[in-house]
């Protein structure tokens, strides 16, 4: 297992080099002067063609991109995630104020989709074709439908702004932090419980199944005990890829409820092409990818130990 | 396994959940203590040690030798008075006697020379003005300490607007110590303002307090908390759920939305002139709008009432005056609308052919683009088709840069009160935002106006050079200004002393109303 995770991590090299150099690329080609854009922040100032020369030297901008890619690169390798083109801030440092913010945001969202969406799921596989299984599907069906900054508008207005229960926006308490955990996991507890009941109801119909069945094992623990291990494996590999699209940062709810995340981050850095930024958060996100997806697959094997890594499943 | 499994799952819950404990941050969503005043803006109004000035202005932290009246006028703060000699080359400033920074140090002449060091050792960037001795003390040349509270400046040629340049952020005074050696600040901005800053969370909130020691009148509220919050519905939801009390920056609140939340009598407004303008701009390097004619024709064929009733609820001033109307220097221009002579117009240029031109305008800004239906829809009738597209500003800019559109929504705001600086920009044939925006502007009348307005010290003089500057924009359009905008701000009627100013509130007025 160990092997097979340090292959895994190593694997991971080539694919950060690979979307760095498409994010350098990307940055390169897209309309839009990075030193203009760092001179006019203020959007009144007059710049003048020397000044304008001056940053685009001092930005090395005036370099091929292939030159100013690999300096970044060669800084990079050196633990040198280099400042910001905008307000000369060091990326690192910013990125590490901002992913507790996003891990925290993630972890309650995630901990929310587990619960709702898993027994939501179970609950629904058992009752199926009953009251409550009709229920929860047109329950979920409402809350696929809903667009993320629409649920939080909503949220907001009810919980905030009538209710004054919970804050608008910002930092601090744990009060927070429901607002914006609830808008990320909506749309994904429904997705996680259709998926959890489909799982649950192939597994009903497996063979062992009947056997357990006719063993006249009781309906709950043949459930927990034999279903449940088998069906949750597709439902983790969901879970995952959620927890990877959360970790690379959702501007709309970072935006909507003023949470300094990467997300938010990212985008002003793209607004003001601002490279040095955009490759830090490329990074840091690719990275995240790896490592959720790693994470997953030992979870996977760890659960269900018929599952072998780096092979077929037996 | 069996039971294992279900052991293992909460485990990973358990994990899960922990990470979400994780602290961040410290902010409680009502105010802490009941004198506490919270207020909110769409941006970190003291964006901390990176920024040029730290602060805005408006937060009352620093201040300047010079500021401005409510019409744009010039006066002092920080200098108590001055004297210019008769040639405009050399300023004598007297500085308020008595005065401290925040951290105990004195307000004397050899502050003023370490602040005028800090401009001169190279241009600092901010997010409100970029530091640029060049653009606040053009041609200056010496500065020099007469005695302990007296300063002198000289300059290799006149400068009899000076005072125009330098107000505000063209001559923000700070603590010595509050740098390194490169002249960047290594903590809070230390001032000389009514308010302290004792607490700032980069993008949470910026914490205010009463400067106790304050040399003029002291502020009324002895706490106030400044609070970041970028969405715009999100800042009308924290005024309905009084997380907030009021709104202090620029485009902090939308019409729509502040005329919405007046509905309820709880709110009020106050409204005064802005230093923005909008405009279209027309590029004048090819065809259609090189002719004057048809820039003329594009500015008669727009309702600007219509526009600034159904979009901007009232909350704009209509104007073809390609200067802001919050300058001393300003004129009152006729706003002529007139959609048969526009035809007209247009008729003499295209002689009945139609063209298709780009409107370029800002993504996700829905005021533009309604703005940009009605404006294409009159422009039609003219002959012109356009086709709307939004990029980003950054995409807009070079698309303008290189002469790739026709019709363009942009804005400009006063960089200071000296007029000249506007008409130098965008009608100088050298202009950078003549140059910028492919204004295709080239008059020789226009340049050497300009040049006899930089060379005129009597002042009346150079107004009359002004306006009939003022009156050429409004003849020839090089850009096609539609409105001067309004500082718009919504506050808590719990508040008293609410007053929106050209840039900010007047927050040391502000307090709780009982």
């Amino acid at each position: 297992m160990i092997r097979y995770s340090f292959r895994r991590l190593l694997s991971a090299i080539p694919v950060l080099l690979g979307i760095s150099i498409l994010a350098y690329v990307l940055g390169l080609m897209t309309p839009g002067d990075p030193a203009a854009m760092a001179l006019s922040r203020d959007g009144v100032s007059e710049v003048t063609p020397e000044l304008l020369e001056q940053k685009r030297e001092e930005l090395g901008l005036n370099d091929s991109g292939i030159v100013q890619y690999g300096r970044w690169l060669g800084n990079v390798l050196q633990g040198d995630f280099g400042t910001s083109f905008s307000d000369n801030t060091p990326v690192s440092g910013e990125l590490l104020r901002r992913l507790p913010v996003t891990l925290q945001l993630t972890g309650t969202s995630v901990l929310l989709v587990i619960v709702f969406g898993i027994i939501g799921g179970i609950l629904a596989a058992a009752y199926a074709g009953r009251a409550l299984d009709t229920g929860l599907k047109f329950l979920t069906n409402l809350m696929l439908s809903f667009p993320s900054f629409w649920v939080a508008i909503l949220l907001i207005i009810v919980f905030a702004e009538n209710l004054r229960i919970l804050p608008t926006s910002g930092l601090g308490s744990f009060k927070h932090l429901i607002l914006p955990s609830v808008t990320l996991a909506f749309a994904n507890i429904a997705m996680t419980q259709r998926l959890m009941r489909s799982s649950m109801l192939t597994e009903f119909g497996k063979q062992y199944m009947l056997a357990a069945n006719a063993k006249g094992i009781k309906k709950w623990q043949v459930l927990f005990t034999h279903a449940f291990p088998n069906a949750v494996i597709p439902v983790i590999t969901l879970i995952g890829n959620y927890i990877g699209g959360i970790l690379g940062g959702s501007f709309i709810v970072e935006n909507i409820f003023s949470l300094p995340g990467i997300g938010s981050y990212a985008l002003e850095a793209i607004h003001s092409r601002d490279y040095p930024v955009i490759q830090g958060y490329v990074l840091v996100t690719g990275m995240t990818y790896v490592l959720i997806s790693l994470a997953v697959d030992l979870l996977c094997a760890w659960i269900n130990p018929k599952m072998r890594l780096g092979g077929k499943m037996v | 396994m069996k039971g294992k499994t279900l052991k293992k799952i909460l485990s990973v819950a358990l994990a899960t959940a922990m990470l979400a404990a994780v602290p961040v941050g410290t902010t409680g969503f009502a105010a802490e203590n009941e004198e506490e005043i919270v207020l909110g803006d769409y941006r970190n109004i003291a964006p901390g040690v990176e920024d040029a000035y730290y602060c805005s202005v408006i937060l009352y932290v620093w201040e300047p030798l010079i500021t401005m009246d409510n019409n744009g006028e010039p006066v002092g703060k920080l200098a108590e008075s001055w004297e210019v000699s008769e040639d405009a080359k050399t300023w004598t400033f007297h500085l308020q006697e008595g005065v401290k920074f925040h951290d105990g140090e004195d307000f004397n002449a050899d502050a003023v020379l370490y602040n005028f060091d800090r401009m001169r050792y190279e241009v600092k960037t901010s997010g409100f003005y970029n530091l640029n001795i060049d653009s606040f003390y053009p041609n200056l040349d010496q500065v020099t300490k007469i005695d302990d509270y007296t300063v002198e400046l000289t300059f290799t040629q006149a400068a009899p607007t000076l005072l125009y340049t330098m107000t505000n952020f063209g001559s923000a005074m700070f603590s010595p110590a509050c740098f390194n050696e490169e002249y960047n600040f290594t903590g809070i901005a230390q001032g000389t303002g009514p308010f302290k800053i004792t607490e700032n969370v980069k993008d949470e909130y910026v914490l205010l307090e009463r400067n106790e020691e304050y040399w003029g009148e002291k502020a009324k509220a002895s706490t106030i908390r400044v609070r970041t919050i970028t969405d715009v519905d999100t800042r009308y939801s924290a005024m309905k759920s009084e997380e907030i009390m009021g709104v202090i920056d620029l485009n902090a609140i939308t019409p729509a939305l502040a005329t919405e939340l007046v509905k309820d009598e709880q709110f009020a407004i106050t409204e005064t002139k802005s230093t923005m303008i909008s405009f279209l701009c027309l590029n004048g390097t090819k065809a259609p709008f090189d002719d004057v004619r048809m820039r003329q024709a594009v500015s008669m064929a727009i309702d600007r009432d219509a526009i600034k009733d159904t979009i901007y609820l009232g909350y704009v001033e209509p104007t073809t005056n390609i200067l802001n109307y919050s300058t001393p220097f300003y004129t009152e221009q006729p706003v002529e609308y007139d959609l048969e002579k526009a035809k007209e117009l247009a008729a003499e240029v295209l002689g009945g052919e139609r063209v298709t031109v780009t409107y370029l305008i800002q993504q996700g800004n829905t005021e533009q683009k309604a703005e940009a239906e009605l404006i294409s829809a009159l422009l039609s009738e003219l002959g012109i088709d356009t086709e709307i597209e939004s990029y980003d500003w950054a995409t807009i800019k070079e698309m303008m840069g290189n002469g790739e559109y026709g019709i363009a929504r942009g804005q400009q705001g006063l960089s200071n009160m000296e007029a000249l600086t506007i008409f130098k920009r965008f009608m100088d044939s050298e202009g950078d935002q003549n140059i910028n925006y492919s204004l295709g502007v080239n008059s020789e009348e226009i340049d050497s106006l300009i040049d006899q307005a930089d060379a005129e010290l009597d002042m009346e003089k150079r107004q009359e050079i002004y306006t009939e500057l003022q009156e050429i924009s409004v003849e020839t359009q090089p850009v096609v200004p539609l409105f001067n905008q309004k500082t718009l701000m919504v506050y808590n009627t719990k508040l008293a002393g609410y007053e929106a100013q050209i840039y900010g509130i007047d927050l040391p007025n502000v307090c709780w109303a009982e």
